[in-house]
């Protein structure tokens, strides 16, 4: 058992932690008397040191020697009341410290991972492998015709396969033809969420399936029916790495954190047994990311 | 792509149409109306911790706007909008920014003050009532009164809010931003909310910029407890443009409940208003919001008893710990604060209340949620259908006073900070109460007969006329001013009743006088010689389902029209309102869920969701 701990990262881990803690807590950097007995309390010079620093963080003044007795009385008071506190358990049932120390072991987690950039091979590979995160959209690039409703009633749809006809055989010009519509009639290399923001969704989507070239329709949108001309499709394509290094670098970065976090965790879970005795959930996996982390995906 | 093009096709689409839609910033002028929310706030702002979300972050926020699927923060439940918004700015509370969440989580500087032990004592399990105990403490401590914190304004501000309390919740807050913001596709402003509350009146304004972090990290939110004048904010805003380079915009809000304060003759110091005063709040504050969740504020019944539309999301819940509800005064809404500003003009020679129309959610949820059918509430308190038969805590009001609104539009060449930015400064914005109605409205001379059709509408607007937002000088002659205006409805929203012009100026006393005038109504209804359309729409919405359909109204209605009643010596601004046909307001939504009547929502089953334009002004003075 000890064996197989020793290898682990978590050990590691835990001692580098360890040790942090007594640094921070001791504020001396030295290491802590093993010898301590449970009813000493020491202050070191360290720890007043950090409770002056604190103080001038506040008031911007050095505080007066009677403060400075002051702020060592009132560390020894809470370290008494924190000791008996923790001695009679308080600290078990309470959310706010239960969760505060979750936080902390998250944090030092996160404050030892030095995340370097790692090349162009590792963010090359990231981006394949996250290509449709990264893909620019296919654009298009078309005009339409507005036939509305309001004023067609019930021979909108006769007109429009009307004035298709009339269209594919030129015989009308496509800028007399159609209604007002307070939207462009060109649209000039535009994604489909270009188009969307505009026109709707459903009425971006038919458009993705439309040929090159003639006149097709009629597509529906929000205010009526549309003939539409195709004049240009751009496919939309996975860009080269050096055009968005910073963007997939920033994602690696935030993917590397995540992992590490969640690599961690799985580890000290897998130290435990757990059983659930409610009826309501069984153990389900508890290892999944939490609601609150839904990774931010890109649109 | 762009740059292969042949010059036969870039001649051919100048030809064929005046402004073809380009994802890039190519036009001479904006042809992209861009929706966004200047006004959401996350756990950062004291109150909504304290109403009981714990848990709403900008990050969540960008996410909803950006059209992902977030958990919201105050259900837990999943949640998504139809489509995106443009841009967003987070503003929450400057004062004690971020405080309450970073005690409540462990900050020491912050758990050792006085205020903070004091909290964490009358909160020992957070609960929604514990939470609820602390916001009533700080009203009352925030105006010096008995509250059950034992602190004063002044202990508020020294255990919670100055020295550099605030800096790592700002900074966070801006490095979220930075991260979020998109130039081109999704544009995130950097701003915060100064929330004085002189006398129990709502003198709120939302402050954004139109830089990024670097020059926002060089100050630290000014709020009301550095001062509660406007008049020391618009200083502050001055020296720290200067200092930083800072282009900064102030958007006041709920004028409706500032308790006869928004605007006023008289100064905070007890002065009259004067010119200085009028130059210095026009410089900071061209836009405001005119309508929110809590409630419209542009017209009141009792102040324009013969406007029929005016009786609309009507809230008059002050922010008062006694839940008052002041009668409305002439410097409590918008249409009467644009007409006294010509009052002050004439005397002055500066207007005061120049004010464009922006529309924005002031949401405490943490989410722009405010369709009718998406609606999540002002807070925590009326998140859910189950919730809104109760009081909110916010003056007297209970959940379904709130109102599922608004959003603002802005005409602009691009979507980026500085682009948008400046579309605020020049007014060219309207404020719709949610859905994303297309407006376009010029003024000029000459403009009778104009084609409205398609691109050309704008393309003459800009040639021969100015835009919403924009003055008009007297032609020679005295010729009177005629302006062309095109409303299109929401794709995914109700069609459209009419579109109206309302008309602010002065008679022959110098006392400002309003008149409506209907220009556009559909299914051929008659417009009577008054310029009137009394017939209305109809109303298609089945109070059993709460379906409706579109069988009234119409997409798109357009006029060019001439003010009949012109005085060339008489200065007068003139403002667009479009209405939908009726729709159902999410309280009868949340009835039929229910299983109860909607009359116990005490609200209108069905509601004409609408837009307002910034005004157009004309003054005899070129």
């Amino acid at each position: 058992m000890m064996k197989t701990v020793l290898k682990e990262p978590l050990l590691y881990f835990l001692i580098l932690a360890g040790g942090l803690f007594l640094f921070f807590e001791r504020g001396d950097g030295g290491v802590a008397d093993e010898a301590l007995k449970p009813e000493q309390i020491v202050v070191t010079q360290g720890q007043v040191d950090a409770l002056i620093l604190r103080f001038e963080k506040v008031w911007q003044r050095h505080p007066t020697a009677r403060e400075i007795q002051g702020l060592i009385d009132s560390h020894i008071r809470e370290e008494v009341y924190y000791r008996e506190a923790l001695a009679m358990g308080l600290d078990q049932d309470d959310g706010l410290i239960r969760r505060r120390l979750g936080q902390k072991l998250q944090f030092l987690s996160e404050d030892m991972m030095v995340v370097e950039d790692p090349g162009d091979q590792v963010l090359k590979a990231y981006l394949d492998a996250k290509a449709s995160e990264y893909r620019a959209p296919t654009r298009l690039s078309f005009e339409h015709l507005y036939l509305s409703p309001d004023l067609r009633g019930a021979a909108v749809e006769s007109d429009a396969v009307a004035l298709l006809e009339k269209l594919r055989e030129h015989k009308v010009s496509a800028e007399l033809s159609g209604d007002s519509l307070m939207v462009p009639q060109q649209f000039r290399e535009a994604s489909e969420s270009e188009v969307e923001r505009v026109l709707g969704p459903a009425f971006a989507q038919s458009l993705l399936d439309l040929p090159v070239g003639r006149w097709e329709g009629p597509v529906r949108s929000g205010y009526g029916l549309h003939l539409v001309r195709i004049s240009g499709r751009v496919e939309g394509s996975v860009p080269e790495l050096g055009a968005v290094r910073d963007l997939v670098l920033r994602d690696w970065e935030l993917a590397q954190r995540q992992e590490a976090n969640e690599r961690l965790f799985r580890q000290m879970r897998s130290r435990y047994e757990v059983r659930v005795e409610a009826q309501e959930a069984a153990a389900g996996d508890d290892t999944m990311q939490s609601a609150a982390n839904l990774a931010p995906g890109r649109i | 792509m762009r740059n292969t093009r042949t010059p036969l096709l870039t001649v051919l689409a100048t030809v064929m149409a005046s402004a073809p839609f380009s994802a890039w910033p190519e036009a001479a002028y904006p042809e992209q109306v861009y929706w966004g929310d200047t006004h959401l706030h996350t756990s950062n702002s004291f109150d909504v911790y304290l109403f009981g979300t714990p848990n709403s972050t900008p990050d969540t926020a960008y996410r909803y706007a950006k059209g992902l699927p977030v958990i919201n923060p105050t259900t837990g439940t999943r949640w998504q909008m139809s489509r995106p918004l443009d841009f967003l700015v987070v503003a929450d509370h400057a004062e004690l920014l971020g405080s309450v969440y970073r005690l409540f989580n462990g900050d020491e500087s912050l758990r050792q003050t006085k205020t903070g032990k004091a909290m964490l004592e009358l909160a020992p399990d957070r609960s929604e009532e514990q939470l609820q105990e602390i916001y009533d403490a700080f009203n009352y401590a925030a105006s010096n009164q008995e509250n059950k914190l034992g602190a004063s304004g002044k202990d508020l501000y020294d255990d919670l809010h100055g020295g550099d309390k605030r800096t790592t919740a700002w900074h966070d807050y801006i490095e979220t931003a930075e991260r979020h913001n998109e130039p081109g596709k999704f544009t995130a402003l950097i701003g915060f909310e100064w929330s004085s509350n002189t006398n129990g009146g709502n003198l709120h304004r939302v402050v954004f910029q139109a830089e990024g972090g670097d020059v926002a990290k060089q100050y630290i939110p000014y709020s009301y407890l550095e001062s509660d004048d406007p008049e020391d904010l618009w200083k502050w805003l001055e020296t720290t443009s200067d200092k930083t380079g800072a282009t900064f915009v102030a958007m006041p809000h709920n004028s409706n409940i500032s308790i006869g304060q928004m605007f006023p003759m008289q100064r905070v110091n007890g002065e009259p208003v004067d010119a200085d005063y009028a130059r210095a709040r026009m410089k900071w504050e061209p836009v405001l919001e005119v309508t929110q969740i809590k409630g419209d504020s542009e017209a009141h019944p009792a102040l324009s008893p013969n406007d029929e539309f005016a009786d609309f999301e009507t809230y008059d819940f002050a922010l008062t710990p006694d839940g008052a509800r002041p009668e409305p005064t002439k410097a409590d809404y918008v249409r009467n604060g644009l007409m006294r500003g010509l009052e002050l003009e004439q005397k002055l020679g500066v207007n005061p209340y120049k004010y464009g129309m922006g529309g924005s959610t002031d949401s405490h949820t943490g989410i722009s949620a405010v369709q009718e059918t998406n609606f999540a509430g002002k807070g925590q308190h009326d998140s859910t259908p189950e919730r809104r038969t109760h009081k909110t805590g916010i003056g007297s009001s209970m959940g379904w006073d709130m109102a599922a609104a608004g959003y603002v539009g802005v005409w602009a060449k691009a979507n980026t900070r500085e682009e948008l930015t400046a579309a605020f400064k020049r007014k060219e914005v309207y404020g719709t109460s949610g859905p994303r109605i297309t407006l376009r409205f010029f003024g000029g001379y000459g403009l009778e007969g104009s084609p409205v059709d398609n691109g050309k509408l704008s393309e003459v607007g800009y040639a021969k006329g100015v835009p919403m937002g924009a003055d008009l000088a007297p032609a020679e002659g005295g010729t009177a001013p005629s302006f062309l205006v095109a409303a299109m409805k929401d794709p995914q929203s109700g069609n459209l009743d009419r579109i109206q012009i309302i008309k602010g100026f002065l008679d022959e006393q110098g006392v400002a006088q309003e008149r409506i005038y209907d220009v556009a109504v559909s299914d051929d209804r008659e417009i009577d010689e008054t310029g009137r359309c009394k017939t209305p729409v109809g109303n298609t919405v089945d109070l059993e389902t709460g379906r409706y359909t579109n069988t009234i109204g119409e997409a798109q209605l357009t006029a060019t029209w001439t003010d009949p009643d012109f005085d060339p010596d008489v200065r007068a601004f003139y403002y667009v309102r479009v209405l939908e046909i009726p729709t159902p307001r999410y309280s009868l939504l949340d009835s039929l869920a229910l299983g109860i009547d909607w009359k116990e929502t005490n609200r209108p089953a069905t509601i004409q969701e609408r837009a307002y334009s910034s005004p157009i002004w004309y003054s005899p003075e070129s």
